[in-house]
């Protein structure tokens, strides 16, 4: 009885243990879903913190590049520490000044990479090459190719397999309205378009119209036809005016507008594509210098005279004029500021820009005789860039007149003028204005290199291309040690961002307080900015060989008198206002009510002129409280004021106006 | 037998009165770990479900991010919207012109009268067509909005949005999922989110 017992005792146990186990596996089980759950949520979480903050990896470098820098950030030994997370940017100095940006990120359990290609700092006018915004004529026998000045001299780069002193490589002409390849045809656009048009006389008549897919919609030819010699078939060909000796040869890009097309009789050769702009490109407002030196009244050079003016920028209160004979040479960093800038017949303007930027507003137009010439004498990869822009003008203008002799590399920003570019001027560079003709036999060629750079425009880096780089599991790679942890474990101690780029050494060439060009070597902690006036550019020694990079003129406008003439127009309609007087005006005398319709105004309309500020008489403000703009005697305190205009009328289109009050 | 003085066994209130409090416990626990257990499932089946959502909703925008903005077709302006979207993605410059990746098509498929699935395909109808599912557990309609009215049920400015839809405006695109699945108790649970992202191409 007692082993019985005895027995008893021990099956229960071994139940119980059973039961104990059994228990115990299940718990351990739910415990492993449990935990295998949370961990796919988390890691589900921290791939998308690691892609934000890779993304913020990106946006930092592109931010580095903007300012002249590689755009490297950190390094996997030593990442910066954001947002939680761990990030590194490598950079790669890519042809055609394209850098491939990657960026690594890592937080809690994941790992994101991603990559992009930036183009630094794209100016929004050079970048277009030759672009007419109301349409481009390219003149029978005009040769138009591209390079890039970068990798040497155009010819350097000449092509020996092509007939012609060519690189055969990338041009760009862009337009909003049409491209006509003119190739000595009498027609207008209508006969053009309509295709199967005859001539008149009843002789050989054909047309093509190049669209953006570049098919013949209405020859009903091969598409091949149209790129090659001037089609066979019946009839007889038109005459050619002037033909020089060879067809019209574009290398390149063709960018007609949305509604544009390329017209063109088949004479041309393309060795390209055209295709269409979706959008149009904006074109920047010109913005005029703030001189710091002031020459009253037209000057007029003659013999042979290097720079005008003792400092860097001169505005000229008058024309900039070379007489016959004579020689002027500018050297950069230079920036002239004149009414306009006249050549006289013989007369020779030289441009040498291996120092410094040089840039020309000729306000109201160029007029440049026949016979006088402009020439750069810069060796192209050393140009630092030479810019002539004509302040645009309501309506259609008609205030250029280049040289026709002469080798030019630079820009001509001409936004409100005609622009014809004559056969004997060699056009290094690129032109946008309102409508850009070339004369027959002309010669252009579109400089890559200065579609980069700020001369004078603001300019942006663009995001070329956007990539997941596939680890792991394709989006992200799961990590087994928190990364904050193996770093620590390292004793390793993470960077924090704004110390993330590894330059810190740079020259920085600028104007002085005395208005003249210095340049400054050395940490750029050290540049003592009280003596800046402006900066004309900066290079920065590239820790990852030691040489510097490039010259990179800064993001936005040179310093402009924008400002101080908002203010000055506030100030003006102040006294505009309060000199209305009357019924039902009689309230306007009061600095409480001025303030309040000057509120109550956008900024473009204070500006403008006087009677549409008048305008002001029919508004009132809801947005402003113009109690905040009096002080306690009542005087208006102008600088809050304008500051408030100025932010509430950012990135507004139109400010509502609101029916006001009579009298107040 | 006597001599002990002790009686062996319980009496037969201690056995009642043991059996009632054994009986009262068991109950007890039984509800504890009932509650406990449908807690817990509830709650395994809901992450599991929210897991699903953010899964497919990740894997959507991210593939839709990497694409060409100009190359996105599918996606209408709202109210209207598409359960479908067709794109390529940017992999590149080469001299100078993008280089595009195959075409890739995310699509709703119905698989039963209510339900369906989410179909992310590369190379559609080619011979070297590859075909992955997201999530089979996607509603005909988007949560709360009632298919084929013509009404926005949910008003999130929609009109008979289907369990995967699609509403685009220039480079930017709003991703609405819809996962829907069946819990212990018989009940549809459905679980939502939106989500917009910019085409960074």
């Amino acid at each position: 009885m007692k082993v019985q017992a005895s027995r008893r005792r021990g099956a229960a146990l071994v139940v119980s243990l059973i039961t104990v186990m059994l228990v115990a596996g299940l718990g351990a089980a739910l415990i492993q879903l449990q935990a295998s759950l949370d961990k796919r949520h988390a890691f589900s979480i921290d791939r998308r913190r690691a892609l934000y903050i890779a993304e913020a990896g990106l946006a930092e470098a592109a931010l580095a590049i903007s300012q002249g820098k590689s755009g490297t950030l950190a390094s996997e030994d030593q990442p910066a520490l954001y947002g939680g997370g761990l990030y590194w940017v490598e950079s790669i100095d890519l042809p055609e000044n394209k850098i491939a940006l990657v960026c690594t990120a890592r937080v809690g359990t994941a790992e994101f990479v991603l990559r992009t290609l930036v183009l630094p700092n794209l100016n929004p006018v050079s970048s277009l090459g030759f672009f007419g915004t109301q349409g481009v004529e390219i003149g029978w026998g005009t040769v138009a190719d591209g390079y890039h000045s970068g990798r040497g001299t155009f010819t350097t780069q000449l092509d020996p397999s092509e007939p012609i002193d060519t690189t055969g490589e990338l041009l760009l002409v862009g337009s909003n309205g049409d491209i006509e390849l003119d190739e000595g045809v009498v027609g207008t656009r209508a006969d053009k378009l309509e295709g199967d048009a005859t001539e008149p006389d009843g002789g050989f008549s054909w047309s093509t119209v190049l669209e953006g897919d570049g098919r013949e919609p209405d020859s009903g030819g091969e598409p091949g036809d149209i790129w090659g010699s001037p089609p066979g078939g019946s009839g007889e060909a038109p005459p050619l005016s002037a033909p020089p000796g060879h067809p019209t040869r574009l290398y390149g890009r063709l960018r007609p507008g949305v509604e544009g097309v390329v017209l063109s009789n088949g004479f041309s050769e393309i060795d390209g594509r055209i295709d269409a702009f979706r959008e149009l490109p904006p074109l920047p407002a010109v913005t005029l210098p703030s001189c710091s030196e002031t020459l009253l009244g037209t000057v007029t050079i003659s013999g042979e005279v290097t720079n005008v003016g003792s400092e860097v920028d001169t505005r000229i209160e008058g024309d900039l004029a070379l007489a016959a004979g004579a020689t002027l040479t500018l050297v950069g960093p230079k920036v002239i500021d004149a009414d306009r800038l006249v050549l006289a017949a013989g007369a020779t303007l030289r441009l040498d820009d291996s120092s410094g930027p040089i840039q020309i507003y000729a306000r109201a137009g160029i007029e440049c005789a026949p016979g006088s010439i402009w020439e750069s004498i810069s060796a192209e990869p050393d140009a630092r860039g030479v810019t002539v822009i004509v302040d645009q003008m309501a309506g259609n203008q008609e205030r250029v007149a280049l040289p026709d002799g002469g080798r030019f590399h630079g820009v001509l920003y001409a936004p409100s003028d005609a622009v014809m570019v004559p056969a004997g001027l060699r056009w290094f560079g690129s032109i946008a204005c309102r409508h850009l003709s070339t004369e027959p036999g002309a010669r252009i060629t579109y400089d890559r290199r200065l579609g980069i750079g700020g001369d004078g425009v603001p300019t942006l880096p663009r995001i070329l291309s956007w990539q997941i780089v596939p680890v792991g599991d394709g989006l992200a790679r799961n990590l087994a040690v928190e990364p904050l942890l193996a770093l620590s474990l390292r004793g390793v101690v993470p960077l924090s961002p704004t110390e993330a780029a590894p330059e810190t050494h740079c020259e920085i060439q600028y104007v002085d307080v005395a208005g003249l060009a210095s340049t400054y070597s050395g940490p750029f902690t050290g540049l003592d900015l009280t003596d800046v006036v402006r900066i004309v550019g900066v290079r920065w020694i590239d820790v990852r060989d030691g040489n510097l990079r490039g010259w990179l003129r800064p993001s936005g406008d040179d310093p402009t008198d924008a400002i101080e003439t908002d203010r000055g127009a506030l100030k003006k309609q102040r006294t505009t206002l309060t000199s209305l007087g009357g019924e039902p005006r009689a309230g306007l005398l009061s600095d409480a009510l001025v303030v309040e319709l000057i509120a109550s105004v956008p900024l473009d309309k204070l500006a403008a002129e006087d009677a549409e500020v008048q305008e002001a008489n029919e508004r009132n403000s809801a947005q402003i409280d113009p109690d905040r703009y009096l002080d306690g005697a009542d005087n208006v305190k102008w600088d809050e004021l304008f500051d408030d205009v100025v932010e509430r009328d950012a990135g507004v289109d139109d400010v509502a106006p609101v029916p006001i009050v009579p009298g107040g | 037998m006597r001599g002990n003085g002790r009686s062996s066994g319980f009496t037969l209130v201690e056995v009642v009165i043991a059996s009632a409090i054994f009986v009262l416990l068991s109950i007890n626990v039984w509800m504890v770990t009932k509650a406990g257990r449908s807690a817990a499932a509830t709650g395994t089946f809901m992450m599991t479900l929210e897991d699903e959502l953010h899964l497919t909703v990740d894997r959507i925008s991210l593939a839709l991010m990497a694409a060409d903005s100009s190359a996105v077709d599918g996606p209408a302006m709202k109210p209207l919207s598409s359960e479908s979207v067709s794109y390529q993605a940017n992999l590149g410059l080469e001299d100078g012109q993008v280089v595009h990746g195959p075409l890739e098509e995310i699509q709703w498929i119905p698989v039963a009268t209510e339900d369906g699935r989410i179909v992310w395909r590369e190379r559609p109808s080619e011979v070297e067509e590859r075909e992955m599912t997201w999530s089979n557990a996607v509603p005909q309609a988007y949560e709360d909005e009632v298919a084929g009215n013509g009404i926005d049920d949910n008003l999130n400015e929609i009109e008979d949005e289907r369990g995967l839809a699609f509403t685009m405006e220039g480079a930017r695109v709003d991703i609405h999922v819809t996962v829907e699945r069946v819990d212990e108790h018989g009940r549809r649970r459905p679980l939502s989110r939106t989500t917009q992202i910019t085409c960074r191409n």
